[in-house]
């Protein structure tokens, strides 16, 4: 089953929920998934709510307790059997993500951050650029390791997906630093042809 | 900012003046431009083979140059502006970027460089 929620009044998804395990999902956050014909709470969501008490139980969790918030029916909410596609109008969106009242002011996100967790580089086009450019054929394992960044990251897997990029990074770099340093050494080798 | 901006002029003056060398001298004539590792080391012709030539051909404006000496740089070339134009508009356009960098881009060039490269030695 895959979910979409609304974060900062920012629909996101599809998420799987595993994926859902790295955001801050509060028992009020929006939810909507194939089968609902509106946006309902997480908590409304059996899965999902067993997911949150699970993560605030063994720690305080910031999180765990939530001021209260408006819960009216979304307007334009997608209908079972399609994907929501566009998002929602921020006037009806449920105000999830402001401050909660009396609690430590959530860290302001980074708009690149999706909710904290910032997919990797993939470094896609310094690995073609590097296939193209640099006489070696090095790029190639770089554009593979590219694959790896989003493949792990959809898949919840932040830690793989960070390894997967700096591979991506370290055979780029192989293959400039080798590209750059064959000038001189050819030039090396053929002066010492000509001795 | 500021070290954006040095980096920023080095790769400028960079390409200024490899751009100077490779439209005065042609690297199938001139000596000191080297040949790819690759091709010398294997024989086969590595998917940047012929690039050096092929942007002395772009530089005086021969654009069948180009495509004889690497086409992929037909493809290759705008893909990897548009991955970068998308990493700069990344906030702006979060979707261009995502969709930049999704696998479905990532599978294409693979697919074309792994493609290109037999293609180029049969």
């Amino acid at each position: 089953m895959k979910y979409w929620v609304i974060f900062n009044n920012k629909q996101e998804g599809p998420f799987s929920l595993e994926e859902l395990r790295q955001y801050p999902l509060t028992l009020q956050t929006p939810v909507w998934h194939q089968g609902l014909t509106q946006w309902v709470t997480a908590q409304e969501v059996d899965e999902l709510r067993s997911l949150i008490e699970q993560k605030s139980a063994p720690r305080q969790n910031p999180y765990g307790q939530e001021p209260y918030v408006s819960r009216q029916p979304q307007e334009g909410a997608p209908y079972a059997n399609t994907q929501p596609q566009q998002n929602p109008q921020p006037g009806n969106a449920p105000e999830t993500n402001g401050q909660p009242r009396g609690y430590a002011p959530r860290v302001q996100m980074h708009p690149r951050r999706a909710n904290g967790v910032e997919r990797p580089s993939t470094y896609l086009g310094w690995a073609i650029a590097a296939t193209l450019l640099c006489c070696l054929p090095l790029g190639v394992v770089a554009i593979i390791y590219a694959a790896g960044v989003n493949s792990k990251f959809d898949r919840g897997d932040i830690e793989g997906a960070r390894k997967s990029s700096e591979r991506a990074q370290l055979w780029i770099m192989l293959s400039v630093t080798l590209g750059l340093l064959w000038m001189p050494v050819y030039t090396l080798i053929q002066m010492l042809i000509q001795l | 900012m500021t070290v954006d901006k040095k980096k920023m002029g080095i790769i400028a003056a960079v390409a200024v003046i490899l751009i100077t060398l490779y439209y005065i001298f042609d690297p199938s004539e001139a000596g000191f431009f080297p040949p790819c590792p690759s091709k010398l080391l294997t024989g086969y012709d590595c998917p940047g083979c012929g690039t050096q030539r092929a942007i002395h051909a772009f530089l005086h404006g021969d654009l069948g140059g180009v495509i004889h000496y690497n086409a992929m740089l037909v493809v290759g070339v705008p893909l990897v502006v548009a991955i970068f134009a998308s990493n700069m508009l990344r906030q702006k356009y979060p979707r261009f970027h995502k969709f930049m960098n999704s696998n479905y881009v990532i599978a294409f060039a693979a697919v074309i460089t792994v493609a290109w490269t037999i293609y180029r030695n049969i």
